[in-house]
């Protein structure tokens, strides 16, 4: 399917998340592929850390938790982020670093269960996993 | 008080990512709390909208928390310049609970404890609170010191797989 706009509520953060492939599954889960481009002009760069750019890890779970954000509007509900269940920082990641973000959402006994793995040029850059409550007219 | 420019001299943090404004309480080795006020001027509320919910992002609470645990192991490490020091990383976190919604005017406590040092790796968990009320828990975090300068971009060590 064509790119899906990623809502910026926090803009700043992480911008540019497309998300390139969408599908369901059979048992109701879905299966996301998106791309950012980790952008130099990004105004955490300034300061984490000054004369050496490193892209924060809670940014890397953002960046899962931006594609979330689209399946909530494709599937109309609002997942709350409860939990970080685990999340592994494998590699630095830098700017202008291209980064694929893949992500699976399975929803279990009301919630979602999301893993999201980032692979930068080196290979896995970060291992993510989440969850969710859900609700519906809520606000993510 | 302990205030914003100590907190500078040990971190390598600067605005718009320092998370931490003050320490209301410092055992060395042990414990630490730092205080972080939210408001409304900061650079992720640029784009709010009147009538739409104002809310610290999660991600940023747990970085905020982060910094604290960074004092906590980082503070009796001389720091000449901002880069001139060993900059804190984060290696992994667990048994992450986000328990409440964080808004501008907001003053957040966050309670580290160091739970093992292993040199270069070390094991902390806590909570931060709002007027009492807890708003996240850290089950554990895994940080891991590197040395300034390039040496910083080689791969984490036991993070693999």
């Amino acid at each position: 399917m064509s790119a899906l706009a990623v809502p910026a509520r926090f803009a700043m953060l992480t911008e540019n998340v497309q998300v390139t492939e969408y599908e369901r599954d059979a048992e109701g889960g879905v299966r996301i592929t998106a791309r950012v481009t980790i952008d130099p002009g990004n105004p955490v760069f300034p300061g984490h850390f000054p004369g050496l750019p490193v892209f924060p890890g809670v940014c890397q779970i953002d960046c899962v938790h931006r594609t979330v954000l689209v399946a909530a509007q494709v599937e109309g509900v609002a997942p709350v982020l409860s939990n970080v269940s685990t999340a592994r920082f494998l590699r630095m990641v830098c700017p202008r670093d291209e980064i694929r973000i893949d992500t699976r959402i399975a929803r279990v006994n009301g919630e979602w269960k999301v893993t999201g793995v980032l692979h930068g040029p080196g290979g896995p850059v970060a291992k993510v996993s989440l969850r969710y409550r859900l609700s519906r007219g809520g606000t993510p | 008080m302990t205030g914003v420019a100590e907190i500078m001299a040990k971190l390598p943090h600067r605005c718009p990512m320092l998370l931490v404004d003050r320490l209301a309480e410092f055992v060395p080795g042990e414990r630490l709390t730092g205080v972080k006020t939210v408001t409304a001027s900061e650079p992720w509320f640029q784009d709010l909208q009147p009538g739409a919910p104002a809310v610290f992002p999660p991600g940023l609470l747990i970085e905020s928390w982060c910094q604290a645990a960074a004092l906590l192991t980082l503070w009796d490490t001389p720091r000449p310049s901002v880069l001139d020091g060993e900059v804190p990383l984060l290696g992994s976190l667990s048994d992450v609970t986000i328990e409440g919604l964080v808004e501008p005017g907001s003053v957040v406590l966050h309670h580290a404890r160091l739970v093992r040092d292993l040199g270069a790796t070390l094991i902390l968990e806590g909570t931060s609170t709002v007027d009492g009320r807890p708003v996240l828990r850290i089950g554990r975090m895994i940080m891991v010191i590197r040395p300034s300068g390039a040496e910083v971009a080689a791969p984490v060590p036991g993070a693999s797989s």
